[in-house]
């Protein structure tokens, strides 16, 4: 299971950047996704070897890959300059991650916000009733009347 | 101008060479950013590897894949190896210098008013 969880985070990031290298020139191409691929493969054996659980692990990368998409995109446009053809499909390729993005958002969002506020306490009940008054004393004793 | 990452990445590479690591890696220089830093996490794939790449654009660092043969035999992906160049070296003096002359300015702007 934990296993399955880091291969997923990589897997996301190695798809991620298939995505956004995707109809660039094949050198450029190539050696972003060997660069990707090595820099995942240290890290975990690193944090193997430090002894991080799976569920740190895949955190990690999903955190890094997430925190770089914009980097990403930037990247995509900074090389497709001069080329007209990858600046179209940079432009939509950036409209695409922008609305995949919104999409996540909003299917996550109740996760994300978590239980929410919890209601109010009930007000106290301040509907107070009269109580019946206290039965009226025993009579007196009659007069001359002994115990005996 | 060098932005603050790009900055890091240069004078951390003159720290790995002064502890005998001539080129580094990707990964190697996050981690070491990291640890100086204080950081709780790496530097973004994205921002890391833009970075990277913008330099050895300004031509402060280059750039060579790793002997395929190397990596095959430790079993992993091949890397690629980076190397601050001279004109790396000097940029990161530069700012050094740049920012002495800043930090220098803000001091004698705060002593005026107390000699005044």
């Amino acid at each position: 299971m934990g296993d399955r969880i880091v291969s997923f985070a990589a897997a996301l990031a190695r798809l991620w950047t298939c995505c956004y290298t995707y109809d660039m020139p094949p050198a450029l191409r190539n050696a972003r996704r060997a660069e990707i691929d090595s820099d995942l493969w240290e890290f975990e054996d690193d944090a193997r070897q430090h002894g991080d659980g799976p569920v740190i692990i895949a955190a990690h990368i999903l955190v890094r890959l997430s925190l770089g998409l914009v980097d990403d995109l930037s990247w995509r446009f900074e090389r497709a300059e001069g080329r007209s053809a990858l600046r179209r499909t940079s432009w939509w390729f950036a409209a695409g991650t922008l609305g995949l993005l919104v999409v996540t958002l909003w299917l996550f969002a109740p996760l994300l916000a978590g239980p929410g506020v919890p209601s109010p306490p009930k007000p106290p009940n301040l509907n107070f009733r009269a109580s019946p008054p206290p039965p009226p004393p025993p009579p007196p004793p009659p007069v001359g009347a002994t115990s005996k | 101008m060098l932005i603050p990452l790009e900055l890091a990445i240069c004078e951390t590479a003159i720290k790995l060479r002064h502890r005998g690591a001539l080129e580094f890696h990707g990964y190697s220089i996050a981690k070491a950013i990291k640890h100086q830093s204080d950081a709780r996490l790496l530097t973004a794939y994205g921002t890391l590897y833009r970075a990277l790449d913008r330099l050895q654009k300004m031509g402060l660092l280059e750039s060579r894949r790793e002997d395929p043969q190397i990596a095959a035999d430790e079993s992993r992906p091949g890397r690629r190896l980076y190397t601050l160049t001279a004109a790396g070296e000097l940029a990161v003096a530069q700012a050094r210098k740049a920012a002495g002359t800043r930090t220098a300015g803000i001091r004698e702007r705060v002593k005026k008013p107390a000699t005044a």
